[in-house]
């Protein structure tokens, strides 16, 4: 599979860095603005792994999770969730829905590889 | 109680005097990082430990402090005086715990509550946050070696989530050097396998300096999805090298839960390696002896790269009472072949001589080799005292520093445990009368901090423990006038100021009623004497007004056997301690005639005095023409006594005289020759005041 | 990605497993191998074309291999080119990359070098 991260994220910004920082760690990296963009792009991508924010507009994080569980071909494939809030619930929350891991922001951008490490080789 | 029990109260006993002993050394240095983990340490183990043998309450209260201590290891928390009073507190609170658990009685928790509370009040607050996901924040790495035993038992549904367990392993591998072992066992047939699901789980020994927390880090996303156990297996800054554990295989395999100690004592119980007969009685399956294993190899490598010798120093914890009997034993032992070597001399049989011979220096051997068993480094006891000085001085708006030196000199069990409360009495006074306060101190032109030195040395049998202070000294004057107002010295006594300044241990010198109150100069002091003489020492002080007290004890080694030298005055027989002895000069009758006026001998010019022990003993039968004298020396004074005859060396095992001669002058305990008569042991320091 | 069963007449059938091998075939690696299990006497499955190979497949293979040997049917696995991945993925999975699990439940083990590749 190849080595391509979908970042989901509506923070121009946010993305520009997980964009870079990904890059810079050797992977491909396809954006995208919400939840409905992300379901859009990441059919045909080759997509080996999802990054996505929690609070986005159209259709958030959580029920994004939902939604790329349910895709036949996607079912095993990593997901982390990036949250503000470092309370359990949404993690939690975020779990149950299928994601594999979150990261709490802010973070430095060697977390973020660190934490891509973990679940994807 | 049960032996585990047991020894963990003796363990938490020491690991308490030690962590006091840490926590005042990190008040002096409060930078002193090896220190905050050796009191990591202690706490952890008494923690660990505690909740292991069935101590909830120690371990529950424990753990809050380590928690404390595990910040203050991590640089959140500053070393402050509160920090090192409150631990001591909470310190003293495991001991009440300890006691407790011990005596049976009942301990008043809300202390407990509120020392947790306090100490929690030192941790600032942003840290009770909650730990990034993935590495987390940057924190110090832990400088020491840890072998970590990992167990990581997926739930069936881990795959589900997309988490690749393969690479948590290898982020562990990351970590150090790693050896995981893969449990295939529940691996089931294909027909009734979910393909989707993960049988497999994994055991794994890391060892590693990046701390549990690292090691935690890798699971933080499968926390919830796997059962995961982390322990430590191996923390290299706890053991000495010759305590490092070398675990056996089934011992590995019962912590690990995979086998029950029943089954595991039957397997011991045959002849073959112990991790076949497990695996073919599927006690327990490959893959657990196959990690057990890799564990042993990984702690077995540990030591190998610590450079550790094959060469095994252990050690036994015996009860003090089976070396109380056993040394016991062995006095009966050096009387019987003292009989035995008499009657051979006597008979004149050769090959009885030379067997008795042989035995006398084998048990000669034995008599050494039981009392150095019973010997103790005195710095436990010392350390002990750092304490107090600390506790007292800070009551008494006092600054005082105790030195020590000389802690690994050591001393008969027996002695210590009788030398502690005269040296706490000692040291008392010290503090509350000799030292000044710093105001006074810095008028007189001294350091605003008093010293008190501590220091304990090896001279001949005995050891001689100092206790030295700086204060302001005992003034002759004011205690000659107490004495003459006490009457134990005629007003126009003529002394010189050393004998007044001793005149502190005169009974009598300090009421009775001040020996409990410690509030009186001088006080008790005559008590301390007595403890002293009731150990074979004596006591000696010399003083200066103004700049200080030096009280030196002399303390027997040992109080069971000594070497001594064999007397006879008339038909009675006496020992003199050996240790003593200087030599032994002749006196004729016409030497004796001679100096008229008091018993003086001149030894190669130096004046010595002697006393008759048959006139001290009222012994009235004629004395020999040629009597002999034994030169004795105790503090630097010579003395001589003058006895019959000297017989020679003889292994004098000390008797207690009963009741009825408690009031011997002058004795201080029997022993049975040979042929069974008694012997007197005279006490030379007595008769030389 | 493919799954392949080679089932040419009078020869044994050989299930080929290509590209990406992981768990999102396993549900259908495992019905194949089902599928002729019970009309064959062994089985030799085809590695040597495999890109990524993860757990779920090395355990469902030796699940596979649990279930021919109670049948007394044989299972055979050729690493082929895939050889080094495979031992890759087997060392950093607590397996002995070149002997097998430590279990040793299986008489003869899928992934003991030398003893089975050779079909």
């Amino acid at each position: 599979m190849a080595k391509k991260i979908l970042t989901v994220d509506d923070s121009a910004s946010m993305r520009q860095m997980v964009t870079f920082t990904l890059k810079g760690a050797g992977y491909d990296v396809v954006e995208a603005v919400d939840g409905r963009d992300a379901l859009s792009k990441i059919k045909g991508a080759d997509i080996g792994m999802v990054i996505t924010d929690l609070n986005m507009p159209n259709m958030d994080g959580i029920e994004l999770i939902r939604q790329i569980r349910a895709l036949p071909g996607f079912r095993f494939i990593p997901i982390i969730l990036l949250t503000t809030e470092s309370q359990d619930n949404k993690k939690k929350e975020g779990k149950e829905a299928g994601a594999t891991g979150w990261i709490v922001k802010p973070f430095k951008p060697e977390q973020l590889v660190a934490v891509v490490k973990k679940v994807f080789a | 109680m049960d032996a585990h029990k047991q020894a963990f109260i003796e363990e938490a006993y020491e690991l308490l005097a030690e962590l006091e002993r840490s926590l005042l050394e990190l008040e002096d240095n409060p930078g002193d990082m090896a220190m905050v983990g050796q009191v990591f340490r202690a706490m952890h183990t008494i923690k660990g430990s505690g909740a292991m043998f069935g101590f909830e309450d120690i371990a529950a209260f424990t753990h809050n402090v380590e928690n404390v201590f595990d910040q203050v290891r991590s640089g959140t928390i500053p070393v402050t005086r509160e920090l090192v009073n409150l631990t001591l507190t909470a310190r003293d609170h495991i001991r009440e715990l300890l006691d407790a658990s011990v005596s049976g009685k009942t301990v008043n928790e809300s202390r407990g509550v509120d020392i947790v509370l306090a100490l929690n009040r030192l941790v600032p607050l942003e840290n009770g946050g909650i730990p990034q996901g993935g590495k987390g924040e940057e924190k110090k790495p832990a400088p020491d070696m840890v072998t970590y035993r990992i167990r990581f038992k997926p739930h069936q549904d881990l795959l589900a989530h997309g988490t690749n367990p393969v690479l948590l392993l290898s982020e562990l591998r990351d970590l150090g050097d790693c050896a995981v072992t893969a449990h295939t066992e529940n691996i089931p047939v294909l027909e009734d396998m979910d393909p989707e699901g993960l049988y497999i789980f994994w055991d794994a020994v890391l060892t590693t300096d990046k701390g549990l927390n690292a090691v935690r880090d890798v699971f933080i996303f499968v926390e919830d999805d796997a059962d995961i156990t982390i322990e430590t297996i191996l923390d290299e800054d706890d053991f000495t090298s010759a305590e490092m554990p070398r675990p056996k295989l089934g011992e590995i395999l019962l912590k690990h839960g995979d086998i029950s100690g029943e089954a595991l004592h039957q397997a011991l119980g045959s002849q073959k390696r112990i991790g076949e007969i497990l695996v073919e009685e599927k006690i327990a399956s490959r893959a657990s002896v196959t990690a057990a294993l890799t564990e042993q190899n990984q702690i077995r490598k540990r030591l190998e790269q610590r450079g550790e010798s094959a060469a095994q120093i252990s050690s036994v914890r015996v009860p003090s009472e089976k070396l109380d009997h056993l040394v016991d034993l062995v006095g009966e032992l050096v009387t019987v072949q003292a009989r035995l070597s008499q009657k051979a001399a006597k008979q004149g049989d050769p090959d009885l001589v030379a067997i008795a011979e042989d035995v006398e220096s084998l048990t000669s051997g034995l008599r050494d080799n039981a009392m150095s068993i019973r010997m103790l480094q005195i710095g436990t006891t010392f350390a002990t005292f750092k304490r107090l000085v600390r506790d007292l001085s800070g009551e008494l708006g006092k600054r005082i520093e105790l030195t020590t030196a000389g802690g690994e000199t050591e001393l008969d069990k027996t002695v210590i445990d009788q030398l502690k409360d005269p040296l706490v009495h000692i040291i008392r006074n010290a503090v509350d009368h000799a030292i000044e306060k710093p105001e006074e101190r810095l008028a007189a032109g001294k350091d605003a901090t008093g010293t008190i030195q501590l220091s304990a040395e090896h001279s001949g049998a005995h050891v001689l423990i100092r206790i030295r202070d700086d204060g302001k000294g005992l003034d002759p004057q004011v205690i000659r006038k107490k004495a003459v107002e006490k009457g134990l010295i005629p007003a126009d006594a003529d002394l010189e100021e050393n004998e007044i300044q001793n005149l502190i241990f005169a009974p009598g010198f300090s009421t009775a009623a001040a020996i409990t109150d410690l509030s009186g100069r001088g006080v008790g002091m005559d008590v301390v004497k007595k403890s002293i003489e009731n150990l074979r020492g004596a006591i000696d002080l010399v003083s200066r007004k103004g700049e200080g007290t030096t009280i030196t004890l002399k303390l027997p080694l040992t109080l069971a056997i000594i070497d001594g030298l064999l007397v006879q005055i008339g038909e009675g027989f006496f020992v003199l301690p050996l240790s003593s002895v200087e030599e032994c000069v002749e006196l004729t009758e016409s030497q004796r005639k001679s100096s008229k006026n008091g018993n003086i001998l001149n030894i190669r010019g130096d004046i010595v005095p002697y006393v008759r022990l048959r006139d001290e003993y009222d012994i009235r039968n004629k004395p020999p023409a040629l009597e002999h004298v034994v030169i004795m020396e105790t503090f630097g004074k010579r003395v001589g006594f003058v006895v019959d005859r000297v017989i020679g060396g003889h292994q004098t095992v000390i008797k207690n005289l009963g009741g009825a001669f408690r009031d011997a002058k002058d004795i201080s305990g029997a022993t049975i020759l040979g042929d069974g008569t008694v012997a007197l042991i005279i006490d030379v320091n007595k008769i030389m005041e | 990605m493919g799954i392949r069963m080679n089932k040419n007449k009078g020869k044994q059938p050989v299930l080929v497993l290509e590209g990406d091998v992981d768990i999102s075939i396993a549900a259908d690696i495992k019905t194949r191998i089902m599928d002729v299990m019970n009309e064959t006497d062994s089985l030799t499955v085809d590695l040597g074309g495999v890109e990524r190979l993860d757990i779920s497949c090395v355990q469902l293979l030796c699940a596979a291999n649990r279930s021919f040997e109670k049948k007394s049917k044989r299972l055979n696995v050729i690493t082929g080119k895939g050889d080094s991945l495979c031992r890759t993925l087997l060392g950093s999975s607590g397996y002995d990359a070149h002997d097998g699990c430590p279990e040793k439940k299986c008489r003869a083990c899928l992934w003991k070098k030398g003893d089975r590749n050779d079909g």
